[in-house]
């Protein structure tokens, strides 16, 4: 497999299976999915982007912001769940950390988070598109 | 105090932005310097374009105001 250079189209036709496996992948640590695929510094460039940002958003919120005993945290949990690799571990670690609404950076720590998630979420369809190009239309095809 | 979170929240606006419009500009492209490049170019003329419209014009509508 090439590294990063290749065109999409010149790619093997990958099994289901194996398309699917890249996408847990990238859920489970992002750009993994990439790395699969052989586009190795595109993968690190999304890790290195995904992770700064989901830690930067904890860091902000010293730590407390992936949360399932809050309700007004429900929907950015949802979000965060999409980078399930860095989810899953924060959860448990920092359940027992006692929240505070004052902590003036929460809201943005929370918001960082959410969308290192929702980023995730963008790789793990151009990983699918990755696998799977689309046919390019003939020139001159309407659309 | 005030000027100081206000530069610290254009700070983190400007880096969110900045993030996302590398990743977003990374879906369907393959050259690495190619996507940082053109996200960075794009994240800011987005952010440029933000603060114009949001804080000159917010500064004017609260003198409005």
């Amino acid at each position: 497999m090439s590294d990063g250079g290749g065109t999409a189209a010149a790619a093997p036709r990958l099994s289901p299976i194996t398309v699917l496996l890249c996408i847990v992948a990238t859920w489970v640590v992002p750009g993994a999915g990439h790395w699969l695929l052989g586009r190795r510094r595109k993968a690190l460039l999304y890790f290195g982007l995904i992770a700064f940002t989901y830690l930067f958003g904890m860091w902000l919120a010293d730590w407390r912001n992936v949360r399932l005993d809050q309700e007004t945290m429900d929907l950015y949990f949802l979000g965060e769940a999409v980078c399930g690799g860095f989810t899953l571990p924060a959860w448990f670690f920092t359940r027992s950390l006692e929240l505070s609404f004052e902590q003036p950076l929460l809201d943005a720590g929370l918001l960082f988070s959410t969308v290192a998630g929702l980023l995730n979420l963008c790789v793990m369809v151009d990983v699918y598109e990755t696998a799977c190009p689309r046919a390019v239309p003939a020139e001159g095809a309407t659309a | 105090m005030k000027t100081a979170l206000l530069f610290q929240h254009v700070g983190l606006f400007v880096l969110l932005v900045l993030i996302v419009s590398v990743v977003y500009n990374g879906l369907r492209r393959e050259n690495v310097a190619e996507i940082v490049k053109v996200g960075l170019q794009r994240g800011l003329f987005f952010v440029l374009v933000s603060l114009l419209v949001f804080g000159a014009g917010g500064y004017l509508l609260a003198q409005w105001l």
